[in-house]
């Protein structure tokens, strides 16, 4: 015994060093891998329907990984929905399905619908904001069916379809939408008087695919796939679809191909919850006015030069930067934007051209023709305001900045308005533009 | 100590029945008028020829000779060889007979004459297989001693260089010599190297390898912790910083004490290219060790506990590689580091002629079959290919780093990244008390001793190095004005 | 065993000392308690701590080779040395368990789906054993290697932070006063109190002449850090900030190149952890040095294992949660005995500076000696 001890005390590091392995070798050698036992989910689709009973109201679709021994990415993913009372609920049930457990971890994307939108969409995201699993920054996008929408990612087969990661690339280089992501969201629902803007990207049903072009999967097969799934699990009824089940017999059309839109609009998000949509032309106009965009456009309706007459001129806006001021005059607050750009005529729609409308030497930009686009950027942005003003929307995040840089005064103005709830009302906006030509 | 007697009969007696009639042994015996003469040397170790030619021969020649200063005599008027001694010790006589000189007993001496003519047949001098150079010199060490204390001194041509010879093994009676600079090597390290190796009391010494682990200060520790060179030109670069270097003979390895860990990553030829260039692969050397060992246990705990840690497509191309794999991960990547171990040890060992078709048939089991049979996953292969390629960057560390990859695939395994942590963190404390000789084994990194940063990661120009290392004590620093 | 150290390995343990926990729970809890000015009380506190840290400066150059325990025996007596060694015990015993429980809540929320407590306990305990034997040199020379890692991590990742940031978050200052910045700062003293390690490095630490800058410059680096983490991460999460209760994995969610170059944030999240499991060791140390001090010199040789066992016993069946521990922690009672341990210990210290005075009022202090003598010197 005091040999073994000796020996022990000699050569300490080896021998702990054995018995730790000693001790967590039987446990780790059967340990497989954990995505094999994880289903990694990467987009998420919640959307609520209240004709159906409370224990299946909301409805999540998940998209994740399916291993397969296969080089192709697209071919592994699935997408999968159960319904709930919430998001644990149909979770859980969805982790029954698969059989695997849900991983958030790499979750990209959070589609919510209309509905949701419209209810109060913290309620059905505080599960993401309170779990752990989730360590990547979820994008928030708002969609009318959430479920179609992934199926439609899913379906995107090649590089000539349209594909969501694009189109989310290119909203957040060239779409104002702020706080889009998760935790942002999440931050801005305590400012009580802030509001987020999420884009909206909607599905809609392409043509019939021929056989043998690789289909889609449709509504009716999936139909069908969930009268055979619904007797497995009874308290919550789940329908899945794969890329598996989607061939066509020959000779026939197959299902419509689900194609993913960018309509361009954007969701009003005030305390959580969708209040408005702001139209394509009106997120443009408040491109313009957003000191994220570096680039925009002004079309001139109905224009006359003394080389083309009742023309629509286009002009881009290159290099822009826009900077915001924020100051108290006689007690009340004012709000500038000072635009800066350069401009460049980039397009004349005409009925008919004379030699001089395509000259580069007549179709530069006058002081004349900059004042009139001057004069339509201030139209716009008081037609924006005025929309804002009146659908009580903090566009720019005035409340929470003044009440950051001046909150005595601010506080001084809020006690002096009628309507605190609708502070910008009363606020008096400002817009100073100074283009210059690209030459 | 036992003397030679003034009765040559008993002289040559006492030698004969020491080695106890060894049938190499050659004992012939001379006369001259009344006075005889016999030389001992044993066949294979002495240049018989010579010995016949310059010593047997001068001396049948004589007619007469004086009784009274006969070896002054024979060492001054008659012997031809450059190389002669005399001693009374008969064990220093027997010491000498077996280390391939030969030995002449005079009649009526008390003294015998040590002739030097050993003629050991020896390889010749190449570039040493583990240290190949583009630039600068390519002569190695060999397995005799004195042709390697000549290649030293052959480089460092001062009065300075001094030079201990020690002899260790009982029955091998191997020369070892404790070679530094006096006036820069520290007197204490040097005393500490003498009086450890004169402390040694072993059968026999085969390799300069035998003497490292008498030197190691932490017997239990699988890290390195004697340095060694096959160069002469590395050797003396050493000696020149103020170390000490132990030729032992019979070894090509010369060993160097003290030992930084960070100097195997200074190769040889580091010295004799641009600087840029230098320092840019010393940061590929520091990368390849940390691939080398922490790799495949982060690797595996990638793949058992921290799959989040991955972008999403690598991760699909990680699973979609690892389906339906029999073995487990942890299981399956220590099958590939042993298999690979295999091959190592394979390739080392057969026979030339079958190395190629060999490597050949290991490459397509690992590399493609058994991929293709869906015993193993090519995440698994090429992760431990690239530890093992990795772990002949530095080659004189290979033998520490690939146990300790194991160690770190363990860690990994069976706690993930924080077992790998802690591995790596328990490593860095382990090192830092690691003190030997007075030098800390990380220097200089820790403790931080910047005028040694110009020579560490990134090297500096030579101009600016004007002082030597002071991690390494020493007593003279400034080397350049 | 050699248990000198430089200033400089002094420093960078400082440093690591001073980022460890603050980063990880505390933002959560001192937002929640402060409002959103609580980066004032962040800085506030480390202002105070800082002032504390020049009186074991003071010591120190003044008296280079005493240790506490010698300064305390000489000036108080063995018996308030022992009660004030008995204090520091229970001190960094309570911060050992609470590191620990730290990176266990950091290791199962931030890089693992489940990790086993047993296990987790039994390596970070075999871990702690063979390192609280280890001199203060190695601490030292440890904390030399990693800090350039972990220093150049976290400015990394708060550069690329910072470009996304909108400071003006920060506004408006004292919206409610400033009692509750205040009773933030006292309640969260456990957060604090970054230099208590230094009464281990008196008598051990090579004080030279360029001493005192070392570690101030390393200790102003710390307090830098930590004040633009807080001050950064409020400015990203804004009022949602009381739900982050791992801060620095968070941090990097906002930033488009997080999300291109993907997973940037384990570059914190390691750099972090390396800092957490050092900060560990290095109470683990100050823990058993006080074993060593207390236990009688037949026992005290194996103080490092009854440490390892006292901790590991505590942890396993002690049923402790990080909630728990932390609703402990946080109290009135354990906030007034950290302040009494962090702020009158070194009070205590300048008062043994007046007694020897007073005691011998006109010897010379001893010459420091230089940089070369002292690195020399702790190379033996």
């Amino acid at each position: 015994m005091i040999k073994v001890l000796s020996k022990l005390r000699q050569n300490k590091i080896f021998y702990t060093i054995l018995i730790l392995i000693l001790i967590m070798f039987p446990s780790a050698i059967y340990k497989t891998s954990e995505g094999e036992r994880t289903a990694i989910v990467v987009m998420v689709g919640l959307d609520v329907d209240d004709t159906r009973p409370k224990s299946e109201q909301l409805e999540l679709s998940i998209m994740y990984l399916a291993p397969q021994s296969t080089s192709d990415i697209n071919k592994s993913y699935t997408v999968v929905t159960a319904l709930g009372e919430n998001v644990s609920d149909c979770l859980s049930s969805l982790e029954a399905k698969t059989g695997k457990r849900a991983g958030l971890s790499h979750c990209a994307l959070i589609i919510i619908s209309d509905t949701v939108a419209q209810n109060g969409a913290m309620q059905y995201l505080d599960f993401f904001t309170r779990t752990n699993n989730l360590s990547t920054n979820s994008l928030l996008v708002v969609s009318e069916t959430p479920k179609e929408l992934l199926q439609a990612q899913q379906e995107e087969s090649n590089s000539l379809s349209i594909s969501l990661q694009n189109i989310l690339d290119y909203n957040q280089n060239h779409q104002f939408t702020l706080d889009i992501d998760l935790e942002s969201f999440h931050a801005q629902y305590f400012d009580e008087a802030s509001t987020s803007f999420l884009p909206i990207i909607n599905v809609k049903s392409g043509d019939a695919q021929e056989s043998g072009e690789g289909g889609g999967s449709s509504n009716n097969e999936s139909g069908a796939n969930s009268n055979s799934s619904n007797a497995n699990s009874p308290d919550a009824s789940s329908e899945s679809t794969t890329s598996d089940q989607t061939t066509s017999s020959s000779g026939a059309k197959g299902p419509a191909k689900l194609e993913i839109v960018n309509s361009g609009e954007v969701a009003v998000m005030q305390r959580g919850t969708m209040t408005h949509k702001m139209s394509q032309s009106q997120v443009e106009a408040m491109n313009l006015f957003s000191d994220q965009i570096k680039k925009g456009s002004i079309t001139i309706n109905n224009y006359s030069s003394h080389s083309i007459n009742n023309a629509d001129f286009v002009v881009e806006l290159t290099q822009k930067s826009v900077s915001y001021s924020y100051f108290f005059a006689d007690s009340r607050p004012v709000f500038r934007v000072s635009l800066n750009a350069k401009c460049k005529l980039s397009e004349i729609a005409a009925h008919y051209y004379s030699i001089d409308s395509i000259s580069i030497v007549d179709t530069q930009i006058t002081d004349s023709f900059r004042n009139v686009l001057i004069d339509k950027i201030a139209e716009n942005y008081t037609n924006l305001i005025n929309w804002a003003k009146s659908n009580n929307i903090d566009l720019f995040g005035l409340t929470k900045q003044y009440y950051r840089l001046y909150s005595e005064d601010w506080t001084n103005y809020l006690s002096t308005i009628p309507d605190t709830k609708n502070p910008i009302d009363d606020m008096l906006f400002l817009i100073d533009v100074k283009l210059i030509d690209n030459g | 100590m036992r003397k030679l007697s003034k009765k040559y009969i008993d002289n040559v007696n006492i030698i004969t029945s020491e080695f106890n009639n060894r049938e190499d042994l050659v004992k012939r015996e001379i006369s001259v008028g009344k006075l005889h003469f016999c030389v001992f040397y044993i066949i294979g170790l002495c240049d018989a020829e010579n010995v016949s030619k310059l010593v047997i021969n001068p001396i049948l020649k004589q007619t007469k000779l004086p009784k009274n200063n006969l070896l002054n005599t024979l060492q001054k008027e008659i012997l031809v060889f450059s190389e002669i001694s005399t001693s009374e010790d008969i064990d220093q006589l027997i010491g000498e007979i077996l280390a391939g000189k030969a030995v002449l007993i005079c009649d009526n001496c008390t003294s015998a004459i040590t002739i030097q003519a050993d003629k050991i047949k020896e390889r010749a001098i190449a570039e040493p297989p583990t240290d190949a150079v583009i630039k600068g010199p390519r002569s190695g060490f060999v397995e005799n001693y004195k042709t390697n204390l000549a290649a030293i001194k052959k480089i460092i041509k001062s009065v300075d260089l001094k030079t201990i010879n020690l002899t260790v093994g009982r029955r091998t009676r191997t020369n070892v010599s404790v070679v530094y600079i006096d006036g820069i090597a520290a007197d204490d390290v040097v005393q500490s190297i003498v009086s450890k190796i004169k402390g040694i009391d072993i059968d026999g010494v085969i390799d300069s390898y035998y003497i490292a682990q008498f030197l190691e200060t932490r017997r239990a520790s699988i890290f390195k912790q004697v340095g060694s060179t096959e160069k002469p030109d590395i050797a003396c670069a050493k000696l020149l910083e103020g170390r000490v270097a132990i030729v032992v003979d019979g070894s090509p390895i010369v060993l160097t004490l003290p030992y930084l860990l960070f100097e195997d990553m200074q190769h040889s030829d580091d010295y004799y290219r641009e600087k840029s260039h230098v320092s840019y692969f010393r940061m590929i050397r520091l990368i390849s060790i940390f691939i080398t060992a922490v790799l495949p246990g982060l690797y595996i705990a990638v793949e058992l506990y921290h799959y989040k840690a991955l972008p999403l497509k690598y991760l699909i191309t990680l699973l979609n590689s690892t389906q339906n794999l029999p073995l487990t991960p942890l299981l399956e990547l220590l099958f590939v580091l042993i298999l690979f171990d295999i091959l190592y040890e394979a390739s080392l060992r057969m026979p030339r002629y079958l190395g190629q078709a060999m490597s050949i048939v290991g490459a397509l089991i690992l590399g493609d079959t058994a991929v293709k049979a869906g015993i193993i996953s090519p995440p698994a292969v090429m992760i431990v290919a690239l530890s093992s390629i990795a772990l002949y960057v530095v080659p004189d560390q290979s033998a520490q780093f690939s146990i300790t990859r194991i160690l770190f695939v363990f860690a990994g395994g069976l706690l993930g990244f924080y077992g790998v942590l802690l591995g790596v963190l328990f490593i860095i404390f382990y090192f830092n008390d690691f003190d030997a000789y007075g030098t800390p084994y990380l220097a200089p990194l820790a403790p931080r001793v910047d005028s040694d940063l110009k020579d560490f990661l990134t090297k500096s120009d030579l101009t600016k190095m004007k002082t030597r290392p002071k991690s390494i004590p020493n007593q003279n620093h400034r080397r350049m004005k | 065993m050699n248990n000198s150290i430089s200033s400089k390995q002094v420093g960078t343990l400082l440093f690591f000392s001073i980022i460890a926990i603050k980063a990880v729970l505390l933002p959560a809890i001192i937002y929640f308690y402060a409002g959103t000015n609580g980066y004032i009380t962040v800085i506030g506190v480390l202002t105070i701590d800082f002032s504390l840290l020049l009186c074991y400066l003071a010591i120190m150059k003044r008296y280079p080779n005493k240790t506490f325990v010698n300064i305390m025996e000489e000036c108080f007596g063995l018996v308030i040395s022992k009660v004030l060694v008995a204090m520091i015990l229970v001190y960094f015993a309570i911060k050992t368990i609470l590191m620990i429980m730290s990176t266990y809540n950091f290791l199962e929320q931030v890089l693992y789906d489940e990790i086993n407590w047993i296990y987790y306990v039994i390596v970070t305990l075999a871990f702690l054993y063979f390192v609280v034997s280890k001199s203060l040199r190695v601490f030292g020379r440890s904390g030399q290697v990693l800090f350039w890692i972990v220093f150049f991590a976290i400015t990394l990742v708060m550069l690329i932070t910072v470009t996304n940031t909108d400071f003006t978050a920060l506004l408006p200052l004292f919206p409610n006063g400033a009692k509750p910045l205040v009773d933030t700062g006292f309640k969260c003293a456990v957060g604090f109190g970054d230099y208590t390690i230094l009464i281990f490095f008196l008598g051990n630490t090579a004080y030279t002449k360029h001493s005192t800058r070392h570690i101030i410059t390393f200790a102003l680096l710390g307090i830098t850090t930590i004040a633009n983490f807080y001050i950064v991460f409020l400015c990203n999460f804004g009022y949602s900030v009381v739900n982050q209760n791992l801060a620095i994995a968070d941090l990097t969610l906002y930033i488009d190149l997080a999300v291109s170059v993907s997973r940037l944030e384990w570059i914190a999240v390691f750099s972090w952890l390396i800092t957490m499991v050092v900060q560990m060791s290095v109470y683990a140390y100050c823990f058993n040095q006080s074993l060593i001090y207390l236990l009688p010199q037949k026992i005290s040789k194996h103080s490092h294992l009854i440490l390892v066992i006292i901790t590991g016993l505590t942890l396993i069946f002690g049923n402790f949660t990080l909630q728990n521990i932390a609703s402990f922690v946080l109290s009135q009672g354990y906030s007034i005995f950290a302040c009494v341990v962090q702020i009158g210990i070194p009070l205590l210290l300048l008062l043994c500076l007046l007694i020897y005075r007073i005691r011998k009022p006109h010897s010379n202090p001893p010459a420091l000696p230089t940089n070369k003598q002292a690195i020399e010197e702790g190379q033996k």
